[in-house]
């Protein structure tokens, strides 16, 4: 019997002088892998315009139907985009997401990618639609 | 076959290894449409004439030298045709190629991409890749050839079907190619604008995304869309359209769904463009009451227990101080059920749909509908030898039959216009008469030759030579076709009118297999359907007198009460009773007679002296704002029900969106002030009403949703 509880105690000892597999989240951020994908980003063009034209291919290629797409037409003096349309409106529900990426691959202007960005977390439901306020990259120059 | 019906000789022959038999004549593409072969095309259209332009639809044929366009070589016998042989595929291959060389490819940002016959033929014979690897043209995007119609010139593959559209379908010639070869472009006349009744049809035909509608641009992509069968509720024609809504949730356009009997496949730019009514924010979307002299929202249960007392309290101080108004914009059932609660519940038989005098015509018109007088129909046109248009400028009261007529003109049939001034139709008639208003009978007397053409000079100030010219045209037709206004046939002169009408026909109609067809033109969607619904004064459903017997039997059984037999009085008089303050009690659905621009302002008066009133409707209208109770209900794009077109064909509309707001179909509100004045009415759905209809209404009595279908159908007499 005492051997017994040696030998359960031994492996307590050795697990205390292995390295620590948790992290101090969010003090402390695990590094993801390169190609992990997790929250959608919308990217700009080197020029700061919006690299998305609204053309709703994402949510159409969309499996859990999160994303809405609203249309509008770029006007002299509000130009969102290069091109005629722009994304007036563009909200993903980051409940109903299963960040399968398919948005990605729909895209044809490479607007839309998933980027390794976990922390998705709130204590409102309304608050998980993303809308173009939280999705879009900042403003080359603020 | 029709051929061998016609006696026109057939020809037999092969396509793709398969026989076919067609009529002499037949194009390649249409005998293979019969086969189910599909060919590709892009400057094809069924209703415009073949040009041969875009090549795509090139095919083999045996023992010809070169692939010949399926679009402009009729069939010969015996001829073999390929279309599924390696050699066609790369000739199709290599059309598609060089088309889309000038094509932009920017399908993500088209309001085409997703619905587009050049992505859809690229996809099933298009090359893979493209070789291009140069600058595209470009163009400024997109060119407002009017405020509804843009032009995206560097999608533009002039396959020219709006050209021809213009050309030959409007006649108003109003897009023209420019320049040559590569250079082609596709404008207006210079400085001019595309200004056309008939403009948005050629969105329509575009086979690419290069005409695009400046009202539906960017609004939806295809897939988002659901589209609901319906009917056009602008006008009288009734046009059949798809109303597409997005996400179920906004209407953003109307589409062309062709009918052959109605519309052709053709829609006018009213009822194309006017598409974004029922998403408005302006809409009434809660039940409003007034209170302390404000109109505040409050619950159904609520507005609905006000309507009803107010009603009752009325009533029962004499049914000649209650009054009904239904609408031309609104279904059948709905009017139908709106007199009947007024007929059950109240005891009164005052309703109409309008306030305007109508001077005692409006018995001899319903008199004229009981006996089946009008009998013609719009696709009469493609028959009749002679039309004759009295008293209706045709190009606005009903945009679409427009086509219809002009098609007749260019298919030979004599174009008789009367109408006091030279509207656009007038230039394309074979004799205008412009008559002074007011001498409609005399000029018709003079048509039929029963007094003499100077005589009919005298009153009517159109030259004698040209009434002259009349008679012997109607003595010659076979088929004679009588458009008449229905304002006029509502007039004082009503009675007169239709008496002359009945004598034309006696005219015109003598001679062995003669015949003259006439059918009244109501500009107003369904104006018809109210008037057959029994929304006349002095009339039941189905245009049977009030206080016959036999008719009060019949609604009886159904109704399980008496209808009301008090004397009824018209629009106009209960707007006369309103202004003496002698009106208790109005209940107004879907009707703003106070933003009338003429006289607007006396209705608003007679209206405010009303003890209690009610008005239903989609907005907060001038009327509305005088209520007592205003009642929020659907529009047209979120309710079943049926419409009745000028030529008597009921049609049915079906919901395309969801209800805005705590919207309620007028049918719905109607039944639950019904339930709340002891009636036991128990429609589950407007097709419940509809069988009740089909069952007191005589004309409708063969008509069910089933039979009426997609297309819609004609009620008849006896």
């Amino acid at each position: 019997m005492i051997r017994e509880l040696i030998k359960g105690l031994g492996v307590t000892i050795k697990h205390v002088f292995r390295p620590r597999v948790t992290v101090q989240y969010p003090e402390v951020k695990r590094e993801m892998p390169p190609r992990a994908r997790w929250r959608h980003v919308l990217l700009r063009h080197e020029d700061g315009l919006e690299r998305c034209i609204g053309c709703s291919l994402c949510a159409a290629n969309c499996p859990a139907r999160c994303i809405y797409v609203e249309a509008a037409e770029n006007r002299e003096g509000a130009r969102y985009s290069p091109g005629e349309r722009y994304a007036k409106i563009y909200e993903i529900n980051m409940i109903r997401c299963i960040f399968c990426g398919y948005c990605q691959d729909a895209c044809p202007v490479e607007a839309i990618i998933l980027r390794p960005i976990y922390d998705i977390s709130d204590d409102d439901r309304e608050d998980f639609i993303y809308g173009k306020d939280r999705l879009i990259v900042p403003y080359p120059g603020g | 076959m029709i051929g061998e019906e016609s006696g026109e000789t057939q020809v037999t022959l092969t396509i793709d290894d398969r026989q076919v038999t067609v009529p002499n004549g037949t194009l390649i593409l249409k005998a293979a449409e019969q086969l189910g072969i599909e060919i590709p095309v892009f400057c094809y259209h069924d209703k415009l004439k073949s040009i041969g332009a875009c090549r795509m639809c090139i095919v083999d044929v045996e023992g010809l030298p070169k692939p010949v366009p399926s679009c402009a070589t009729e069939v010969k016998e015996g001829m073999v045709v390929r279309t599924r042989t390696p050699e066609v595929a790369k000739m199709w291959e290599g059309v598609l190629e060089f088309l889309l060389v000038n094509h932009p490819l920017d399908c993500p940002v088209c309001d085409r991409g997703g619905e587009c016959p050049l992505q859809d033929n690229t996809f099933k014979y298009g090359p893979r890749d493209s070789r291009f690897t140069g600058e595209k043209r470009h163009f400024a995007k997109p060119v407002p050839l009017s405020a509804l119609v843009l032009l995206d010139r560097e999608r533009c593959i002039m396959c020219t079907r709006c050209v021809r559209f213009c050309q030959e379908i409007s006649g108003d010639e109003q897009l023209k190619i420019w320049d040559r070869g590569h250079g082609e472009y596709i404008d207006t006349f210079p400085g001019q604008t595309f200004d056309s009744n008939f403009s948005g049809n050629t969105i329509e035909l575009c086979p690419v995304g290069a005409l695009l509608s400046s009202v539906f641009r960017f609004r939806a992509r295809p897939w988002e869309m659901k589209g609901a069968a319906s009917i056009c509720p602008h006008c009288g024609v009734g046009c059949n359209i798809r109303v597409d809504a997005r996400n179920n949730r906004e209407v953003v356009r109307f589409l062309s769904r062709e009918n052959a009997e109605v519309d052709d496949g053709w829609l006018c730019d009213r009822g194309r463009f006017d598409s974004d009514f029922p998403n408005s924010g302006a809409r009434l979307t809660k039940p409003l009451a007034r209170k302390n002299g404000e109109l505040t929202p409050v619950e159904w249960d609520e507005a609905l227990d006000l309507v009803a007392e107010g009603l009752r309290r009325a009533a029962e101080a004499g049914p000649d101080q209650v009054g009904g108004l239904g609408s031309p914009w609104r279904t059948n059932e709905e009017n139908y059920l709106l007199q009947k609660l007024f007929r059950t519940a109240l005891g009164s038989n005052s309703l109409d749909f309008t306030f305007d005098g109508r001077g005692g015509g409006s018995d001899a018109i319903a008199e004229a509908f009981r006996e089946g007088f009008f009998d013609g129909s719009i696709s009469d046109t493609t028959t009749a030898n002679v039309i004759f248009v009295l008293g209706s400028d045709i190009s606005i009261d009903l945009p679409v039959v427009d086509l219809w007529l002009k098609k007749a003109v260019g298919r030979g049939a004599k174009l008789i216009y009367a109408y006091p001034t030279a509207v656009e139709l007038a230039q394309h008639s074979q004799l205008f008469l412009p008559y002074a208003p007011g001498s409609e009978v005399e000029l018709i007397e003079g048509l039929a030759a029963s007094i003499s053409a100077e005589e009919a000079a005298a009153h009517t100030g159109v030259p004698a030579e040209l009434i002259a010219k009349a008679p012997q045209a109607l003595m010659d037709a076979r088929q004679t076709l009588v458009f008449v206004s229905g304002r006029l046939l509502e007039d004082e002169i009503g009675h007169r009118l239709l008496d002359a009408l009945r004598r034309l026909r006696r005219a015109a109609a003598s001679g062995e297999g003669q015949e003259m067809l006439v059918c009244a033109v109501f500009p107003d969607t369904n104006t018809q359907g109210a008037m057959d619904m029994g929304l006349l004064p002095g009339r039941y459903p189905g245009y049977r007198r009030i206080g016959d017997e036999l008719a009060m039997q019949t609604i009886e059984r159904t109704w399980l009460t008496q209808p009301a037999s008090a004397p009824p009085m018209s629009g106009e008089q209960m707007l006369a009773a309103a202004a003496e303050g002698r009106m208790q009690a109005m209940y107004i659905m879907g009707l703003d007679p106070v933003s009338r621009p003429v006289g607007g302002e006396e209705i608003a008066e007679a209206l405010s002296k009303v003890g209690f009133l009610v008005v239903a409707d989609t907005f907060l209208t001038k009327t509305a704002e005088l209520a007592h109770v205003v009642l929020p209900s659907c529009t047209f794009a979120e309710k079943d029900g049926t419409l009745t077109n000028t030529e008597r064909r009921v049609q049915r509309i079906r919901p395309a969106m969801r209800i805005a707001g705590e919207c309620r179909p007028d049918w719905v509100i109607l039944s639950e002030i019904a339930r709340r004045l002891g009636m036991e009415w128990s429609y589950g759905k407007a097709e419940d009403v509809f069988e009740e209809i089909a069952r007191v209404t005589p004309q409708y009595a063969w008509l069910d949703y089933e039979s009426i279908g997609e297309k819609g159908l004609q009620w008849r007499t006896g």
